[in-house]
């Protein structure tokens, strides 16, 4: 390049003045993460309100708040809102924000796919949410888009396709930027095996992106074709088979639970070593463990669906294939407890989150393991066991990790401490309530009661009530949460570079809040 | 670069529009030519990568 060019690029300007044109047009990588952040941050509350009325209409038997049809709605549209809009782009937000400076890049490789990335979301989310507001409503039929019931779906269904389809190319553009980065920008030195944790999750995150988001998006549109073009993939009056998509929909849908995981693990594996002042134990089998968990999560498919009739050959591998899965979970819960073995605690509120991801998750792991036996699914298929598995797994591990991560770099993105006795009031009551949300799940759903129902069998009252009432705990003091990060934001005590006594990596020796374009000149990494 | 191109570039960079070039030139200005090579040998491989597994997909969905 041009020396004339390069001259030019030497007067770092900061960001657009203007606000708006700012946020719209920024291509910078912090900037983009916050969005990303804040995005989510919306998501999770639309989603969780949705969640709220759920539990509300399931505090007793009968219908007491809303209709039938409604309700349907509310279980779609909670699920596709908390996936697709609130963990995935929070994920994508702390790989925007965190990547380039744990890695010493300028940026990410590509800046203007990134703003491109981002922006297709609002437009998106706009599409799914403005089908609430139309005649027959919000898509009901489940957010696993099963045919026929999903077919029976009124005008919100092409926005429901439209909708899946550019949350599809947003989530492709982004694992392109994330490999394109690792790959090409890390700072001298850094070779992938010395690539922090966070990143490795991220770089095996995003092949599993590329390779199942088409695959989603050729489902979908074939759901399009047999609604309106008269094909019949899935009608088996005409010839197709309605289990195939069952098939082709798992086929994405576990590798994207790994999706909504792996990059949780790598966020875990920071913060326990720092507040256990030792490094991370495992590092390498960590790397290993997550590639194989990766590789399994694409021949487990069909665990997912043991009772639709399944050659025995078939439920004995896919059993056996899922069961193989504990064993890298295994491996990385032992590299996390065997890194605090000895280690010199602390318990600020990002650790205390990361335990509680590292209990709470193993439990959803477990109960998982009871799902993978092919026999005893029969029994658990479509109760709420399979709501508490999942919930655990998603609520207490993923949204955790990312409370954690918030709160773990919060001091370093904004230049204040967050105030941490709020932070660990936040905790308790979350805690507290999520458990309370999802245990009795367990019991109702071994008791038989059916998931996605408004009404329900007099005897799971109490367990429902319990649910209910720990939903709403859990609802409302995510507001605390929301308070204590706008009043972080807003002003407090000033943060240092290094903010975590035991913190180790790249972006820690940047000052915080670190300068709007980092690493200008690449960091040497011995 | 040609003095013209840098010129019509560095116009773009101060403009409104330019703040949408503004972190691309910033990644720019750190890479060298084969740097730059390599990202856009990884995003055409990976963009072919997503078009096999759309390939695998469609023969798929035919040969049942």
């Amino acid at each position: 390049m041009s020396e004339q060019v390069l001259g030019h690029d030497e007067h770092d300007h900061g960001p657009d003045p203007q606000f708006l044109r700012r946020w719209i047009t920024t291509t910078n990588h912090k900037d983009l993460g916050a969005l990303y952040l804040w995005f989510s941050l919306l998501m999770f509350l639309v989603g969780g309100a949705m969640a709220l009325v759920i539990r509300a209409e399931l505090f007793q038997p009968g219908m007491q708040l809303v209709r039938p049809e409604f309700f349907n709605q509310m279980t779609t549209m909670h699920a596709l809102v908390m996936i697709f809009g609130g963990v995935m782009p929070a994920f994508v937000g702390l790989s925007n924000w965190l990547l380039p400076v744990m890695l010493g890049a300028p940026d990410m490789a590509l800046p203007r796919l990134n703003n491109w990335g981002f922006w297709i979301l609002p437009f998106a989310f706009t599409l799914l949410i403005s089908t609430l507001f139309m005649p027959g409503g919000a898509p009901a039929g489940g957010w696993t888009m099963y045919p026929p019931l999903v077919l029976q779906t009124g005008l919100a269904f092409p926005f429901l396709i439209f909708s899946v389809h550019l949350l599809g190319v947003s989530s492709i553009m982004g694992g392109i930027n994330v490999i394109a980065t690792i790959l090409n920008l890390r700072a001298p030195g850094m070779t992938l095996m010395k690539m922090p944790l966070f990143a490795w999750s991220w770089l095996i995150t995003a092949f599993l992106i590329i390779a199942v988001m088409p695959v989603l998006a050729g489902a979908v549109t074939m759901l399009l074709m047999d609604k309106y073009f008269g094909t019949s993939f899935f009608n088996a009056a005409g010839g197709g088979d309605p289990v195939l998509f069952q098939h082709v929909f798992w086929f994405f849908g576990h590798p994207e639970v790994y999706i909504l995981i792996l990059p949780a693990f790598g966020i875990v594996s920071h913060i326990i070593p720092t507040f256990s002042r030792k490094p991370l134990f495992g590092h390498a089998s960590m790397v290993y463990a997550m590639s194989a968990i990766a590789f399994l999560s694409f021949i487990v498919w069909a665990h997912h669906m043991f009772t639709v009739g399944l050659p025995l050959a078939a439920e004995l591998f896919f059993m056996f294939a899922t069961m193989l899965i504990a064993v890298p979970t295994g491996v990385k819960v032992f590299n996390w407890t065997a890194t605090m073995w000895r280690g010199s605690l602390s318990f600020e509120t990002p650790m205390l989150f990361a335990l509680g991801f590292v209990f709470m998750f193993t439990i959803g792991g477990f109960s998982g393991l009871m799902l993978a036996m092919a026999p005893a699914d029969f029994q658990y298929q479509d109760t709420y066991f399979v709501v508490a598995h999942f919930h655990y797994v998603l609520v207490p591990g993923a949204v955790y990790s990312i409370m954690a991560a918030v709160y773990f770099w919060l001091p370093k993105w904004t230049g204040h401490m967050y105030d941490e006795r709020l932070g660990k009031l936040h905790f308790w009551l979350s805690t507290i309530g999520v458990n309370l949300t999802f245990f009795p799940m367990h019991f109702s759903g071994l008791a038989g009661m059916p998931r996605r129902i408004p009404d329900y069998a007099l005897q799971f009252t109490t367990f429902n009530q319990i649910s209910s009432v720990g939903a709403f705990m859990f609802g409302f003091s995510q507001l605390l949460f929301v308070y204590i990060v706008i009043k972080c934001v807003r002003g407090g005590e000033k943060a240092t570079a290094q903010v975590w006594e035991g913190a180790e990596g790249l972006e820690w020796t940047l000052p915080s809040p670190p300068p709007y374009h980092s690493f200008t000149i690449p960091p040497l990494v011995t | 670069m040609d003095a013209s191109i840098a010129s019509a570039l560095s116009q773009l960079h101060d403009s409104p529009a330019g703040y949408l070039i503004s972190g691309h030139q910033r990644v720019s200005q750190r890479l060298d030519d084969s740097r730059r090579t390599a990202i856009h040998r990884t995003v055409v491989w990976l963009v072919l990568l997503v078009a096999v597994v759309y390939a695998a997909f469609f023969v798929a969905m035919s040969l049942r």
